[in-house]
């Protein structure tokens, strides 16, 4: 019933509801993973998709013409999960910005190529696993470059921090996930070894 | 760290929502879409990006067109500023032939006029705007623009304006024969000032010569307007307390008037209208103290106070009229008691120096000797009438015939060549204003108005008829005001006829 009421309109005025709904079949899928990667909670991310796009289209009902949408909606969407975090949170996401932001970083930290090699020696699919396990402002970076595919202007746009700033967060947030996976082997590796002696002994 | 991306990348493609979920998430976007639609004047906008193609089909049956809407509505505070508070400003000052004179006439006083809803207040303004199109003819006069085809739309605006004031009046006395009458005279009093400002206007122009610019037919049309029709019942003197009402309303406007004018008018003008404002407040004290007493006298003076009292204001509020007439010719002077006691004094006085000179001529010729012991006679007579007269209005009269019967005498004996025994004569009582009036004791007495003569210089007595009195204005025995002696010009009466 629905549809078909707002589809009579779009075939009336055929411009901005249509605009809006193609760029709901376009984003919904990419906004939902971003919101579920990100709180971890799957209900709770469709509901912020849903609150998203009706925050969107109130702005188109205010007259405002939105040339792009993806940008758009991507600010809108984190807007709502730093509500989220603030609300749920024990710790601040301010104070989670307080700990790193002032810290220009390395040389390194600041070099694409250094990035390069050390997610050269990361397993994404363990990577992927254990995002869960970052704070929300490396988790952030890591997700938007590496799931969302944003570039480093979208991003320096869309959180509202300066390149270096990015570049830094993703070196870092890499070298955690790298530890965490070689702890993670490790640990594996000292249970596999664990059970072999085990295995000897009863041999 | 390609390969990184693509193993993150991949792994991510393994969250998303189930169909059902899906579904339903857009279903309830819908509803959100439904329940907030767009504006209407959205709805009506094209898109926009249009397409092409769209854009590039001339012969498309319909074209949508984009209006300004946020900025009409921007504008319309400003737009409509203009049209509601600007222009009726400007309009306010138009006279004939200006582009806004149909504003001010038609939009602005009809506006007015319909707000207007107490029918004495709508007769006042259509005696408003009465005196409006008067004093935008004389402008036009002035400027020597004044047309024949102006001064005709003039006169008959001023027949409209009063047969609407007239209307109005008729369908008062309906309801309320007190407030119709009071109107009738409020309308007449100004008909009668604009009729006498317009003479002097007349005359004025004529005599002048600076302007071929006449106002004749408004003078006709007003004159017209002043003509009661056959038949026309002679109203009856509205009920005292209505009376008593309007007179303290008008005299607490004259008073307000007064001070509003302040340097406008130069300080003769200043004082004559004080005098005025002075001798309706006398008048209008008396009539509140014959209350209680005598209703009928009290309604006639204070009927009379209003008349005087409205012609007063027309002619302090139009600027026209008080450079086109004098003061004494609308509002003449009321002397108070102890002004016409010194006034019946010096006339005595007079008189008998007059008798005194005669009788110690002696003409040689008969006929002469024989007509001057007429006049010596008949000065006499005169004479002993006044002792006999307590009526202020009939001393006036007779006194009068005495001064003028002395001056002919004089005259006579001067013309024989006889000498001329001339002891020095009293000077006479004079306003500020050279003028004396009164009324007449009834409303169906004829009385004249009595101009004071200065024989030593020859002048010559002025007297007017005048027309019915309908009221009798009797001074205060306790005012003291103060009178004026001019020795050395003759001053003219008037009296104001109704």
């Amino acid at each position: 019933m629905g549809d078909q009421v707002v589809h009579s309109a779009m075939g009336a005025t055929d411009g901005h509801e249509a605009r809006f709904l193609a760029a709901y079949d376009e984003f919904n899928e990419a906004l939902f993973r971003h919101a579920k990667l990100r709180i971890s909670n799957h209900e709770r991310a469709i509901d912020l998709v849903h609150d998203t796009y009706t925050k969107v289209w109130s702005y188109v009902r205010q007259g405002y013409e939105i040339q792009t949408f993806r940008p758009f909606l991507y600010k809108v969407l984190n807007n709502l999960i730093i509500d989220e975090y603030r609300k749920k949170k024990d710790q601040s996401l301010d104070a989670l910005l307080e700990q790193e932001g002032v810290d220009e970083g390395s040389f390194d930290e600041l070099s694409e190529s250094s990035a390069e090699a050390l997610a050269a020696t990361i397993d994404g699919r363990k990577a992927f696993e254990l995002l869960e396990e970052l704070p929300d402002v490396y988790r952030e970076v890591i997700i938007l470059k590496f799931v969302d595919g944003l570039g480093p202007k979208e991003m320096s746009e869309l959180i509202e921090e300066k390149e270096n700033v990015i570049s830094v967060r993703i070196h870092r947030a890499l070298k955690i996930l790298r530890h965490k996976i070689e702890a993670q082997d490790e640990l594996a590796d000292e249970k596999r070894k664990s059970a072999a002696r085990k295995r000897n002994a009863t041999k | 760290m390609k390969r990184f991306s693509e193993q993150l990348h991949k792994k991510s493609q393994t969250v998303k929502l189930k169909k059902a979920e899906q579904a339903d998430l857009r279903d309830r976007i819908v509803s959100y879409m439904e329940y907030h639609p767009l504006p209407a004047e959205m709805k009506a906008a094209t898109a926009p990006t249009k397409s092409p193609t769209r854009q590039s089909l001339p012969l498309e049956a319909f074209a949508t067109y984009k209006l300004p809407f946020a900025q009409m509505f921007k504008f319309g505070g400003a737009c409509a500023a203009i049209v509601l508070v600007v222009i009726p400003f400007v309009a306010e000052r138009a006279v004939p032939g200006d582009t806004l004179y149909a504003v001010k006439v038609n939009i602005n006083e009809e506006v007015r006029s319909t707000l207007t809803l107490d029918p004495y207040e709508k007769v006042e303004w259509e005696a408003v705007r009465l005196n409006r199109r008067i004093a935008e003819a004389r402008l036009l006069a002035d400027a020597g623009l004044l047309t024949p085809a102006a001064e005709a739309e003039v006169a008959q605006a001023v027949k409209m304006h009063t047969a609407n004031a007239k209307a109005e009046i008729e369908l008062m006395r309906l309801s309320d024969a007190d407030d119709a009458a009071i109107a009738e005279l409020s309308l007449d009093s100004t008909l009668t000032v604009q009729a006498h400002a317009l003479a002097g206007s007349v005359l004025s122009a004529d005599v002048n010569a600076t302007t071929s610019a006449r106002t004749d037919l408004i003078a006709i049309a007003i004159g017209e307007s002043l003509e009661k029709p056959a038949g026309h019942a002679t109203a009856t003197l509205p009920a005292l307390p209505k009376l008593v009402a309007r007179v303290e309303q008008g005299t607490t406007r004259l008073r307000e008037l007064e001070a509003s004018l302040g340097t406008e008018i130069d300080s003769i003008t200043t004082v004559d209208v004080t005098r005025r404002i002075e001798d309706i407040e006398r008048a209008a004290a008396e009539g509140f103290a014959l209350t209680q007493d005598a209703e009928t006298q009290a309604q006639e003076i204070l009927f009379d106070v209003l008349r005087r009292t409205q012609k007063l204001i027309v002619f302090m509020t139009e600027l026209q009229v008080r450079e086109s007439v004098a003061i004494e010719t609308v509002v003449p002077v009321v002397l108070t008691l102890d002004e016409r006691n010194v006034n019946r004094a010096t006339r005595i006085t007079q008189i008998d120096t007059y008798l005194n000179r005669l009788n110690a001529t002696d003409l040689e010729d008969a006929a002469l000797a024989e007509k001057l012991a007429e006049i010596i006679d008949r000065l006499q007579s005169v004479r002993t009438e006044i002792n006999a007269t307590e009526d202020y209005v009939a001393f006036m009269i007779l006194s009068s015939e005495g001064l003028a019967l002395g001056k002919d005498a004089t005259l006579l004996v001067e013309q024989s060549g006889a000498p001329v025994v001339v002891p020095p004569l009293v000077d006479d009582v004079a306003t500020s204003t050279d003028a004396i009036t009164d009324t007449a004791s009834s409303s169906a007495t004829t009385t004249d108005a009595v101009a004071d003569v200065e024989p030593e210089v020859g002048a010559v007595a002025e007297i007017e008829d005048t027309t019915q009195m309908q009221a009798v204005v009797i001074p205060e025995p306790s005012a003291t005001t103060t009178v004026d002696a001019a020795p050395a010009t003759t001053s003219a009466s008037s009296t104001e006829s109704q």
